[in-house]
């Protein structure tokens, strides 16, 4: 059924397979999405804690390390069957994480060369499999070069059910131990003090990772199996800090890149699944890295410009409130330009903005301050000496040191902090 | 069930390897083996240097990432194995390093995690203009997968003089020659980077610069490769030669050989493989490369586990039979008391029988066991055997005093530690041990100490601080002699001697123990005119005496807690 599904959709053009896609009509699309739904729920929820607990190579390592698994299993039927070629990938990825083990504590060299090493080698293997099997005759209609890259068309109903199947087993278990593997990914110390046995669950981790490969295996490709793993999990983690919320959103994540991917490699028969999925993964990445409300980049940016403008804003208002509190009710820009040892152009950019709050007006080159901007002067006037009193009353510092802390601070006091101050200090003067 | 052996054909050593090396085809054959050897050669180069410095993972995301450079250039009309292809490629390769430390230096995303991010998305970004350009790039994803070493020699040659080298293997030997030659000129800098990194960064060596360089050459490396073994399996060439040279070795320049020639043999080794079973040939001499690996992880002289287990095997072997010698001792089963039962030896070692006899045939072998006839039922020490167990146990006691009154520990809790470590120490420091305790005659328990079979100074010469009560001995030499042992008489009187706390000691004077102080260790020796005086430990130690107790009576032990035997 698979084999010519591809076919029928290049008779159209994209607009047409695009509506077709996301309209789910199809039964071979039902498939394909349902693949990857599972799988985008059962790489994204271990992914969390394979990020947490920096093992983001292993996914990679045994991604690879499930080639040669997948070739012997065709081996044995001398076609596709689920049943044997997952049985071999999750044995060619055990053996893989056991010898990584192994030869991590038998020899000096870094778990990164060991990863790398058994990956390369199961895969040098694996390709040699691979080669030999499409000279062997109805080998090369194998299909199994879709493995590398994964083609979510290609995936079978009966493939469904041992991906249902697998990715039960990862989040039941997930589910049944996350207090645990929270625990021990935050801080293995303490869990091992209370008794959680955190070497068992590293190497369940390990092993359920091996699970999660084959899963992936057939819709994104060994190749790129381990950003299934990494990147959904590491956007979510730029997105907020509870574990809950972290492996609701990589999974969110992992099923909106793996549709959008999938649509998209549905336009051309060609077009392997795994790289466009991976492809649209990196964009909702870099999408989080810049502008996650918390974490994000830009969002982190702006903020901090926005908190120096309003600095800016503050300090020229204060200077317009000292001059004022002699006689005059109006100062020149000049003057302020001359007292903040800025030019005038600067201290107009920053009026601007005081007038456009409504808290001060120009009149031709006289600033005066409204009502507002009065208010908000002398508010911020109080905060100053508020925490100057604080410092030199509770801190004891000596009131010549205490100018620039207090100048900082300023800006910044809350009404909360302010009503504390004023009890502290208010209880000392009864 | 499919039997798929009857897709492997059978192996000819005439035409699977010698035919090869015959003339229509050496051509093809030298080439591509040379190509193999020196794509796997460069990479194993800086494979070294990625697995000192733990950046192994680096190396395999800029492997992966180079296919993106490749791409674009080919796109942009640049010609495969161009000079613009290989500045591409370093690009990319120092791109990605930017990047990912960008990542990880400017968000909450680890190191690992930046890497893993970076390199699959770059990728993917290179496998999918491939599939979006696959009329115009002419290279396709079983390409990137694979490469394709057999079409190596197929090429337009390069001819230079009577030597033809196709264009690409032409190209790698210019790399290999200029990587080796940078790596020359800067080894030692690079190996002052690879073990001490805060030493080069305090030597002005800048490390970062260095990785950036490495990183440059690594990709330029990977264009090379790409061709013949596929962006993928570049991987296994960086870090298989160079980890299997890591087992092997501690020297940076050896490991640079040993990966040199591990990926000669992989190359040679896997053509003919491939070429046998019809297969990838980089997937083939990845195969041969991990399987050197495999035999240097076996059988590696130094750290491989056979010979590690070997090594262990002969401890516990070693442990068990001390273990029955002292048995034996306690036992009192010396050469004329009545034997020991063998599998009594057997319960109270707790070893099985079997062991206990191959302890005992090997202690037999060695001539400190006596052993009756039938099948070694019934046992004794030799009188060497007994010495062996007497050192043994000097050290065990030793230890056990050394542990209660310097590091402070229980007396119940000392056994265990003691029976540990008896094998281990050697009688230097047992020595040692004595001589800062004091010299002790019994340990805390109150068993007796045996008396060291050391002598200082030759056959017969002990220092005076060995001696125990009861002994008598003949001053022969007064040590390195310091002040206090010389005094004034040393210049004038040829028979030097010394004078200590009012008492003359000269050569050949003798005396007898007749008490000990332990704490602090005091010895009291009668002169033969019959003066009593006490000798302080420091100056004990430099005071050499020769026994008058014949040593044969002397070393009886028993283990009669009062210790007067000794």
């Amino acid at each position: 059924m698979f084999l010519h599904f591809p076919l029928v959709l290049m008779e159209s053009n994209a607009w047409t397979q695009f509506v077709r896609f996301w309209s789910f009509q199809d039964r071979a699309v039902q498939t394909a999405a349902l693949g990857v739904l599972l799988l985008a729920i059962s790489s994204g929820t271990l992914g969390c804690f394979i990020v947490l607990r920096r093992m983001s190579l292993l996914g990679d390592s045994l991604g690879h390390a499930v080639l040669p698994g997948v070739c012997i299993g065709y081996l044995v039927q001398l076609r596709k069957d689920p049943w044997w070629i997952v049985s071999g990938a999750l044995v060619s990825a055990f053996l893989a994480s056991w010898l990584i083990g192994f030869i991590r504590r038998h020899t000096r060299l870094k778990s990164d060369a060991v990863m790398g090493l058994v990956l390369s080698g199961f895969y040098g293997v694996g390709t040699m499999l691979l080669t030999w099997i499409q000279r062997i005759p109805a080998g090369n209609q194998s299909g199994l070069n879709g493995f590398l890259f994964g083609q979510a068309s290609a995936i079978s109903e009966r493939d469904l059910y041992v991906m249902g199947a697998l990715s039960l087993v990862i989040v039941g278990l997930v589910m049944a131990l996350f207090k645990e593997l929270v625990l021990a990914s935050f801080d293995e110390g303490f869990a091992s003090t209370i008794g959680v046995p955190v070497r068992t669950l590293h190497y369940l981790l390990m092993g359920l990772t091996a699970i999660a490969v084959v899963i992936a295996i057939q819709a994104v490709g060994l190749v790129l199996v381990s950003a299934m793993l990494i990147t959904p999990a590491a956007t979510a983690l730029l997105a907020t800090d509870r574990m809950r919320s972290v492996v609701i959103l990589s999974v969110l994540f992992g099923v909106f890149s793996g549709m959008v991917g999938l649509s998209v490699s549905f336009l051309n028969s060609h077009y392997p699944t795994g790289p466009f999925v991976v492809l649209t993964l990196a964009l909702v990445f870099a999408g989080m890295y810049l502008f996650s409300p918390r974490y994000g980049v830009a969002s982190r940016a702006i903020r901090r410009r926005r908190q120096s403008q309003r600095t800016q804003r503050e300090n020229v208002l204060k200077s317009i409130y000292h001059s004022l509190a002699g006689c005059a009710n109006a100062v020149k820009i000049n003057e302020l330009a001359t007292l903040r040892q800025e030019t005038p152009a600067e201290i107009r950019s920053t009026f601007s903005m005081l007038m456009r709050r409504g808290w001060a007006q120009l009149e031709g080159d006289q600033a005066r301050l409204t009502d507002a901007g009065l208010r908000r002067a002398q508010e911020l006037d109080r905060n100053y000496r508020l925490w100057e009193q604080f410092l030199t009353d509770e801190i004891n510092l000596p009131i010549d040191h205490t100018q620039r802390d207090a100048e900082n601070i300023e800006h910044i006091l809350g009404p909360e902090l302010v009503r504390e101050l004023e009890a502290r200090f208010e209880q000392r003067h009864d | 069930m499919t039997d798929f052996t009857q897709f492997i054909p059978p192996f000819r050593l005439s035409e699977h390897v010698l035919e090869l090396w015959q003339e229509p085809q050496l051509y093809d054959t030298s080439m591509t083996v040379l190509m193999g050897f020196l794509v796997s050669a460069v990479c194993g180069w800086i494979g070294c240097y990625l697995i000192l410095q733990g950046m192994a993972l680096l190396g395999d995301a800029i492997s992966h990432t180079v296919l993106l450079g490749i791409v674009i250039v080919v796109l942009l009309g640049g010609s495969f194995g161009g000079p613009a292809m290989f500045c591409g490629a370093a690009l990319t390769g120092l791109a990605t390093t930017l990047l990912i430390e960008a990542l990880h230096s400017t968000s909450r995303v680890k190191e690992d995690a930046a890497t893993g991010i970076v390199f699959t998305s770059l990728f993917a970004l290179g496998v999918v203009l491939i599939g979006i350009f696959a009329g115009r790039a002419h290279i396709d994803t079983s390409h990137v997968l694979f490469g394709n070493l057999l079409e190596v020699a197929n090429g337009q040659p390069y001819r230079i003089g009577r030597w033809a080298l196709p264009v690409p293997v032409a190209q790698m030997s210019l790399l290999a020659v200029l990587i080796a030659g940078l790596i020359g000129a800067f080894y030692k800098e690079l190996l002052v980077v690879s073990f001490d990194p805060q030493l080069a960064a305090s030597l002005g060596l800048r490390p970062r610069l260095i990785r950036y360089a490495m990183m440059a050459m690594l990709s330029v490396a990977v264009v090379g490769a790409f061709e013949s073994v596929g962006a993928i399996l570049v991987v296994a060439m960086l870090i298989s030669p160079a980890a299997t040279a890591y087992l092997l070795t501690r020297r940076l320049s050896m490991m640079f050989l040993y990966s040199t020639i591990a990926s000669g043999l992989s190359s040679l080794f896997g053509f003919h493989l491939a070429y046998w079973l019809d297969v990838s040939p980089a997937g083939a001499m990845v195969t041969v490369s991990c399987s050197l690996f495999t035999i240097a992880f076996l059988f590696g002289p130094q750290q491989g586990i056979v010979a590690k287990s070997v090594r262990h095997w002969r401890l516990r072997l070693r442990t068990q039979q001390e273990n029955l010698l002292r048995c034996l001792l306690e036992q009192g089963a010396v050469a004329e008391s009545p034997a020991a039962q063998l599998h009594q030896l057997a319960v109270s070692l707790g070893l099985s029988r079997w062991s206990t006899a191959l302890a005992v045939w090997r202690l037999r072998r060695r001539g400190w066991l006596l052993a009756s006839q039938n099948q070694f039922q019934q046992v004794a020490l030799s009188f060497a055997g007994r010495q062996e167990a007497e050192r043994l146990e000097r050290a065990h006691r030793l230890w056990e005093t050394y542990l209660v009154e310097h590091v402070g520990l229980a007396v119940d809790h000392v056994h265990p530690t003691a029976e540990e470590i008896e094998h281990l120490l050697s009688d230097q420091l047992v020595e040692k041990v004595d001589d800062a305790l004091g010299h002790p005659d019994t340990d805390p328990l109150g068993e007796p100490i045996p008396r060291s079979s050391i002598a200082d100074w030759s056959p017969g010469v002990f220092s005076l601080s060995k001696l125990r009560i009861g002994d008598r001995a003949r001053i022969v030499g007064l040590g390195d002699s310091p002040v206090e042992l010389t005094g004034a008489l040393r210049d004038s009187d040829p028979n030097p001697a010394c004078e200590v706390v009012g008492l003359v000691l000269t050569l050949g004077q003798e005396l007898k123990v007749t008490a000990r102080n332990p704490q602090p260790a005091i010895w009291v020796v009668v002169l033969g005119d019959g003066h009593s005086r006490s000798i302080p430990h420091h100056l004990a130690d430099r005071i050499l005496v020769q026994r008058l107790t014949p040593p044969a009576t002397d070393s009886v032990t028993t283990t009669s807690p009062s210790g007067a035997s000794y």
